[in-house]
């Protein structure tokens, strides 16, 4: 027997047994998805296969509102892959810091050791002293932003040891000159300027961590290097030196590292993972099946990372697009080249938009609630932008949805989508801010 | 698995979803690619796509082609297959209009880059 205080009426009971589910009660419409559900993900759209590892497609993921709205996509290149990252928030931007033999590069390479934190120590090598020989691996950074770039390092034969960050194929990029021992030793040398440190690395003795920044001065596709000897034609030596754990993260500071065996699998000592199906933004996404949304309103809730915002980018839309009497979209970002979300709507006989500035590369709850008249959109609970809706009160609507393209065919979206949902009504505001706290806690997203 | 990203021209579109059709896992592997949404710094416009696929694929992509239970234009898979040039640091390719250029790399978008390829942007809404 419940004792006073903890009744069927208890806030508190409430709070611990709220679902996001319990919103469609028994008439709402709609579809609702968690990434960290694997129960619901399969490989195929027939839902045969499972899921049950990162970097594996994902061909359906099964509704959790009760309503039977399944997202599925039956073409194997076009299905979003299952991602996990830190809790701690994904700052690793290599697709692979853990096995630089598969780094590309001409230099020697084998497993050196494996740390107490289990992190692995490769000897590099050089023994051609004509031309310098390192280990690569591309990545995009862009334009205006500033890039620290890092690795663990011990001296081996090599005279000197170097760490570079550079755009292929021109002279622009920051090179770390280390020559061992003092930290005092290092050196920037390379086309442009940058800050440079070496810290001895505090756990592991004889260990210096290498650092750099690089102001990216394009957009595109840039190169880390570790060079097991010196890269100047002036310098030619020849010899190894020790290299683990590269990074790259934004900002000038190298925080904890993060372990990339894939672009779809990072993980951080000391924090669990957060799971998403990841969109490219060139050709996955899911559809739902036509389903008939009622005429109250409709709410969006989408935990969610930006990963670009170089193009327009489709969360969730009706089909074939929000413009028909009682579409919706949610984008991100909003426009080509906008660092925005965006909300869609057309109630009846006209549309509407609304979009807020927000960056790529950070984790968000968007929410867009749209009833009859108006609509707002919040971000990371709190409210960034609202409209008055003119045209008309909100109409049913049969169509399927799109997830992560508009329609299948344009407007890929370059997404980490942790958890979606979608109702035809407006929820109330205590409803919809249960709802982002139930989000955020997917995405490990902190609301304000 | 391995992820593969391949730019398609878009002359080629039909011929490449008969190959996807053909060694992909079932028929709607013919829709594979879709709009030629891409373009190199000659304007010439190609299909992309991306994804995981078996470690295997770049041999089985090379191999006799075998006609499916589902069925697919043979004689347009093999003008794909030979058309397919693959991305190796030896021999790095770019996109062109006579070959399906195909990088194997988890960064997809690293890729593209690489092989010299950008997004037409999309036309402003009404």
């Amino acid at each position: 027997m419940l004792g006073v205080g903890y009744g069927i009426a208890s806030p508190a009971l409430w709070a611990a047994r709220w679902s996001p589910g319990l919103v469609y009660g028994p008439s709402g419409q709609g579809a609702l998805f968690r990434a960290n559900r694997f129960d619901t993900l399969f490989q195929d759209a027939a839902g045969t296969i499972p899921v049950n590892a990162p970097g594996q497609p994902v061909g359906l993921i099964r509704d959790l509102s009760g309503r039977g709205n399944h997202a599925s996509q039956a073409v194997a290149l076009s299905r979003p892959i299952l991602a996990r990252h830190p809790a701690s928030g994904l700052r690793q931007l290599l697709s692979n810091s853990t096995d630089l033999t598969a780094w590309g590069g001409s230099a020697g390479v084998a497993l050196h050791q494996t740390l107490a934190s289990g992190e692995l120590v490769y000897e590099i090598s050089d023994n051609d002293s004509a031309v310098n020989h390192s280990r690569s691996l591309s990545v995009n950074l862009t334009s205006g932003q500033s890039y620290c770039f890092s690795a663990r390092v011990r001296a081996g034969s090599a005279e000197k040891t170097q760490i570079s960050c550079q755009t292929p194929g021109s002279s622009a990029g920051v090179v770390v000159t280390w020559s061992g021992g003092a930290p005092s030793s290092v050196v920037t040398n390379g086309p442009q300027t940058g800050a440079v440190s070496c810290d001895p690395d505090p756990v592991n003795a004889g260990y210096y961590i290498l650092r750099g920044v690089l102001n990216a001065a394009v957009s595109g596709l840039h190169t880390m290097y570790l060079w097991p000897s010196a890269y100047e034609a002036s310098g030619l030596t020849t010899g190894t030196s020790y290299f683990s754990s590269p990074q790259i993260e934004t900002g000038t500071v190298r925080t904890g590292y993060q372990a990339a065996t894939s672009t779809y699998d990072v993980s951080e000592a000391g924090y669990g993972s957060v799971w998403g199906l990841r969109t490219n933004g060139i050709n996955q996404w899911l559809e739902i099946a036509a389903f008939a949304s009622g005429s109250a309103g409709r709410t969006i809730v989408a935990a969610i990372r930006k990963r670009s915002d170089v193009a327009r980018g489709t969360v969730i839309e009706h089909r074939p697009n929000f413009s028909r009497p009682g579409g919706i979209g949610l984008f991100a970002p909003a426009a080509d080249g906008a660092a925005s979300y965006g909300v869609n709507v057309y109630p009846a006989s006209s549309g509407s938009a609304i979009s807020s500035g927000y960056p790529a590369l950070t984790d968000c709850i968007v929410t867009a609630v749209a009833q009859n008249g108006s609509c707002i959109m919040r971000i990371n609970g709190a409210q960034v932008a609202s409209a008055t809706l003119a045209g008309g009160d909100w109409v049913t609507f049969n169509a399927g949805m799109t997830i992560g393209a508009r329609d299948g065919s344009s407007l890929f979206g370059d997404l980490m989508i942790y958890g979606l949902l979608y109702i035809d009504r407006p929820l109330a505001a205590a409803e919809y801010a249960r709802a982002e706290q139930y989000m955020a806690r997917l995405a490990g997203v902190t609301l304000a | 698995m391995i992820t593969i990203t391949i730019a398609c021209p878009e002359a080629l579109i039909a011929d490449a979803n008969q190959l996807a059709r053909c060694i992909g896992y079932g028929p709607d592997d013919d829709q594979t690619y879709g709009a030629a949404s891409w373009q190199d710094a000659g304007g010439n416009r190609y299909a992309v796509a991306s994804g995981p696929v078996g470690a295997a694929f770049p041999q089985a992509a090379a191999s006799l082609l075998a006609s499916p239970q589902w069925g697919a234009d043979m004689a347009a898979a093999a003008r794909a297959q030979a058309a397919i040039r693959i991305w190796t640091e030896d021999q790095p390719i770019t996109a062109s209009p006579d070959h399906i250029a195909v990088v194997i790399g988890d960064d997809a978008r690293a890729a593209l880059a690489g092989l010299g390829v950008t997004q037409v942007p999309e036309e402003a809404e009404a």
